[in-house]
């Protein structure tokens, strides 16, 4: 699915330079369930960020479904992620100003899927993740865990091959977090590969393979961080 | 306190660097606007107040009535009617006519040309009481050849030498001597002159039978007396400006009351037929903004393009504070935190407000600041542009405007200090802290709202340049219906005025130009185009007309040559013949005469004969219709006599040329004028130019007009960038969602731009029948006039999206090429 070799980000701030990310080789198979595990600032959200395709690598080199990707222009990338990858924030990211059923529908707006296709395939979505009643509210109108979940619609809308999760669970109690990792779960098993950030040991649980990371830098495996 | 608060803001104002400087500029910029838009509506505001007893003089001006039908509404009145209601009437302190002209003075070696001079006699000073810097006697125009210098005009003449006392030509060689010397008068006066000559001394060589005006010819001067008292005002002309200065609490009106009733006494002989006059008394300081009548001294303004001008001056500084609102409103939102933790440590809602206003209050008094820095590094340009007489030290200090610039400092610290202060200090505690605080979604956002307005004015600001600047172009391109082109104009020779040999020189000097090189076609007539035709007459009738028949025509004297010269067309019969005396009972008229006499067409008048006064002439030919004036003015019904009766007036001579040496002809021609009228100035100048300078004054509006748009356009440009900046700022999530979810950079330019551009759509619709109600009424002072078309909306709307666009591209664009990554990191 993806595979980076000695993948590095160095980060210039008022002329500090600061390595978010050391040499990273990582690699991720088809429906594989993956947590990254670390401190604040180690540097997972920075991985999160170029395995997505929204960042570039300082150094190292990325394969993304087979092809390098690691010195595509933004405009590239952006093609390239459109479709494939879906994102879910611990901020879920939703758009005040837009609808439920608009946020969710936005990623197919931007495949620029006729209209009549958009609205049934959003229906489905919203049927399945049960928030169907919810369609017309604004964000601000919903709890955190629903918010989270239609943040999650949005992610799979497009079917994507891969979800990218920065604590997902971050923001929401632990009733709807479980929520939350159940659909995760429910996702990967359908073939999704997952990649998912995460402060909580029991939502690592869930995750197939556990990847440590410590100052910008990729633990052995099996080793707890 | 006080500290802290300042500290605050001026860290506030340093922080937000580019803000401050938008708000700073855009408010200086406006301020500076309306610095000079103040000092203008106040020069044009404040004419003639500079006078002794302003308040207390007046003009008598009078109406015509032709048959009942209104004929004339002239600026002049008669000789004698000073004195006579001086003495007739209690309210009158001072009356007084004066006559002008324009002279050449010689003293010595130096000569000044078109010196502004008025025929005046003692009683001048008794209404106009002017300071003098010297003079011979308590009154210095008692004399025969007294004559009352300006200052600037004795320098002129000699230099710093002792003016008073000194004897000096006027034109030909008059002579007279200088017994006073007056403070030259402030340009804002309705009367402009640098000479007074003594009114006398032409009465005294009336009586004598025209001899020359030379010291050698006023041999009993000391006893001449202007006849007492005086019986009538009918002296045959109506070229005299008449003043009176009344007592303090006299009434105008009772005063106008009783000269109507003593006019009959004086005016017999112009009161005959059908004619009735009423008089008027208008105050000498209304007269430049509000007279608007014939045979004014100088070109009036116009009142209502100064209170134009005025409000738009109001439009600029309000869409500067609107601005300032929406810009300080805008950040607002950022300092909520600030608020709520303020409020927190214990800080009063008042004590917010106070703090809030102590930096919106500096930031307009930098504004003010800068504006008046402004107002001082360009104020030659814009004086140039809006009238030479203005000056910035005599108004810029005065008290009035002093306090004027304060309240304006007041007035704008209030409204756009204190509403956001307000606005600002009123959030909720408790919201301020959430990190979803947010403005309401989806309701009508004051400050898009308020950028619209911004948007209306300047759509409206910029179809009106367009208008203005197009009506110009339509003026000036226009056919005039006569060729003014190639053609070279002089005043008529003055020196031989009243000499019998008069009508042979000119013949003489007709046929010698003709004979120089280049010279197609030489014409003289008692008109010139571009120039008003003054002579009116009314007793014009066909003969199956009734006799009281009254219509008002211009009329006109001129040669065989004038028709070929300015290549004018006949409609219908035939132009004059060389031949003067046969033509004594012919004349020619336009189309314009034919159709109003109630001729059906042109051949229909050919050859009819028609009554003018007492008189049977014949219509020999019909002339087309073409523009005498601008085309500001009506094409009017003239009538064409053939001879040389102006001889007794200022004349024109015509001289069309076709050559390809223009300053060789004009050498030659300029050799013969010498050699015939050696002493008279050759002083011409080519038609067409002279033509255009007609379009001088609504060339200077249209430019004022302009840089008032620009300068608002301006203004409005720097509010949308501050909304801009901040909509982008508040949307920096949003645009990187979009980004995260496959949204292209030009797909979020699109998006931002279209939000921005709504508005000027909106503002469009609104502004259009604004502007299109506003340049109707402004085109109305134009008798030919452009029809407010389609595309100058068009391209006003256009412009100013245009505008929008360019204004927000750039932070769009920036906004939208941003790495989403660095856009989520906001939360």
């Amino acid at each position: 699915m993806l595979k980076t070799e000695k993948l590095t980000k160095v980060f210039l701030a008022d002329e500090v330079e600061t390595t978010a990310l050391d040499r990273v080789s990582f690699e991720a198979k088809p429906g594989e369930f993956i947590a990254i595990m670390g401190p604040s600032g180690c540097g997972k959200s920075t991985l999160l960020n170029i395995l997505g395709l929204l960042d570039s690598p300082t150094d190292g080199g990325y394969c993304f479904d087979g092809a390098d990707v690691s010195k595509l222009k933004e405009r590239d990338r952006t093609l390239l992620r459109k479709g494939k990858i879906g994102f879910v924030f611990q901020s879920f990211n939703l758009i005040d100003e837009l609808t439920v059923h608009e946020n969710i529908e936005l990623p197919l707006l931007y495949l620029k899927q006729p209209e009549n296709q958009r609205k049934q395939r959003v229906a489905e979505v919203l049927e399945r993740l049960n928030i169907t009643a919810r369609r017309s509210h604004f964000p601000q109108q919903l709890s955190g865990g629903q918010q989270q979940r239609v943040a999650i619609a949005r992610a799979v809308i497009a079917g994507p091959k891969l979800i990218l999760a920065d604590e997902p669970t971050g923001n929401l109690d632990s009733a709807h977090g479980q929520e939350v990792m159940d659909l995760l779960a429910q996702l990967n098993q359908e073939g999704t590969t997952i990649i998912m950030v995460t402060h909580s040991p029991t939502d690592s649980r869930r995750a197939h393979r556990i990847v440590h990371m410590f100052d910008g830098r990729l633990q052995p495996e099996g080793v707890a961080g | 306190m006080l500290k802290h608060c300042l500290k605050v803001a001026w860290r506030n104002l340093w922080k937000h660097k580019s803000f401050s400087v938008i708000n700073i500029l855009g408010l200086a910029l406006a301020l500076a606007a309306g610095v000079f838009i103040f000092l203008y509506v106040h020069y044009e505001t404040h004419f003639d107040q500079f006078w002794d007893q302003s308040a207390h003089l007046y003009r008598i001006v009078h109406d015509r009535h032709q048959n009942g039908a209104l004929s004339l509404r002239s600026a002049r009145a008669f000789y004698g009617m000073g004195r006579t209601l001086k003495d007739h009437l209690p309210e009158v302190i001072g009356g007084t006519e004066i006559f002008r002209d324009v002279v050449t003075v010689t003293a010595n070696e130096n000569r000044i040309q078109d010196v502004s001079m008025f025929g005046a006699e003692e009683s001048f000073f008794d209404v106009f009481r002017i300071p003098f810097v010297d003079r011979k006697a308590q009154n210095p125009l008692t004399d025969i050849h007294s004559a009352v210098l300006s200052a600037s005009a004795a320098v002129k003449l000699y230099g710093t030498e002792q003016a008073v006392g000194k004897w000096f030509k006027v034109n030909e060689g008059w002579e007279f001597e200088v017994t006073g010397v007056f403070k030259d008068l402030p340009p804002n006066s309705h009367i402009r002159f640098d000479l007074l000559l003594s009114r006398k001394t032409y009465f005294y060589y009336h009586y004598k039978r025209n001899e020359p005006f030379t010291r050698a010819n006023a041999r009993d001067a000391e006893k001449f007396r202007i006849p007492e008292p005086i019986t009538t005002w009918d002296f045959g002309d109506q070229g005299h400006f008449a003043y009176l200065l009344l007592q303090p609490n006299s009434d105008p009106k009772r005063v106008a009351g009783k000269i109507n009733l003593l006019k009959d006494d004086y005016l017999k002989k112009v009161l005959q037929g059908g004619t009735r006059m009423e008089f008027f008394l208008q105050p000498v300081d209304k007269i430049h903004l509000y007279s608007n009548r014939t045979g004014e001294d100088t070109a009036n303004g116009d009142c209502r393009s100064v209170w134009a001008t005025g409000l738009l001056g109001v439009v600029i500084l309000v869409i500067a504070w609107i601005n300032f609102v929406n810009l300080t409103l805008a950040r607002s939102l950022e300092r909520a935190r600030e608020v709520g933790i303020r409020k927190v440590v214990g800080a009063s809602r008042w004590e917010l407000v106070g703090l809030h206003f102590i930096e919106y209050g500096l930031l307009n008094f930098l504004s003010l600041l800068l504006a008046l820095v402004l107002v001082v590094l360009l104020h030659p340009t814009v004086f140039g542009l809006l009238q030479q007489g203005m000056a910035l030290k005599s108004v810029l200090l005065t008290p009035g405007f002093l306090l004027a610039a304060a309240a304006i400092l007041v007035v704008g610290i209030l409204l756009s200090g204190f509403y956001p202060a307000l606005i600002q200090s009123s959030y909720d505690t408790v919201r301020l802290f959430k990190p979803k605080h947010k403005a309401s979604g989806h309701r009508l956002d004051p400050r898009k709202v308020l950028v619209a307005a911004q948007f209306v004015a300047s759509i409206v600001l910029i179809v009106g340049v367009i208008t203005i600047y197009r009506q110009i172009g339509f003026m000036r391109n226009q056919a005039l219906g006569i060729d003014i082109d190639h053609v070279l104009a002089t005043y008529s020779a003055m020196s031989d005025i009243g000499t019998p040999q008069r009508t042979n020189t000119l013949q003489t000097y007709k046929d010698k130009v003709r004979t120089v090189p280049g010279v197609e076609a030489v014409a003289s007539a008692s008109i010139l185009p571009g120039k008003e035709i003054v002579w009116q007459r009314e007793d014009v009738r066909k003969t199956d007309d009734l006799p009281n028949t009254r219509k008002n025509y211009n009329y006109a004297f001129v040669d065989h040559d004038f028709i070929p010269t300015f290549k004018l067309h006949l409609r219908a019969g035939r132009n004059f013949s060389a031949n003067t005396a046969a033509e004594s009972d012919a004349v020619i008229l336009n189309e314009s005469a034919v159709r109003q006499i109630g001729f059906p067409d042109a051949r229909a008048a050919a050859e009819s004969p028609v009554w003018i006064g007492s008189k049977q002439y014949r219509i020999v030919g019909v002339v087309n219709d073409y523009h005498q004036e601008s085309l500001r003015k009506e094409i009017r019904p003239v009538i064409y006599f053939c001879g040389y009766q102006w001889l007794y007036a200022v004349g024109y001579y015509a001289i069309r040329i076709n050559s390809k040496d223009i300053r060789s002809t004009v050498e030659s021609i300029r050799r013969i004028w010498s050699e015939i009228y050696p002493a008279d100035n050759f002083e011409y100048r080519f038609l067409d130019d002279a033509f255009d300078q007609q379009y001088k004054e609504d060339r200077r509006f249209g430019a004022l007009f302009g840089l008032l748009t620009f300068l608002a356009v301006l203004v409005a440009c720097l509010g949308l960038q501050g909304l801009a900046t901040y909509a982008i700022e508040k949307r920096t999530k949003e645009i990187g969602i979009r980004k995260v979810h496959g949204a292209t950079a030009t797909g979020i330019v699109l998006m931002l731009l279209r939000d921005f551009t709504t508005w000027v759509v909106v503002a469009f619709g609104i502004a259009c029948p604004i502007a299109y109600y506003l340049m109707s009424q402004w085109l109305q002072n134009y008798a030919y006039r452009i029809d407010l078309s389609w595309t100058i909306f068009l391209a006003a709307g256009l412009l100013a999206l245009l505008i929008a666009v360019g204004t927000t591209l750039v932070q769009a664009y920036r906004a939208a090429s941003c790495n989403p990554v660095v856009a989520l990191r906001y939360e």
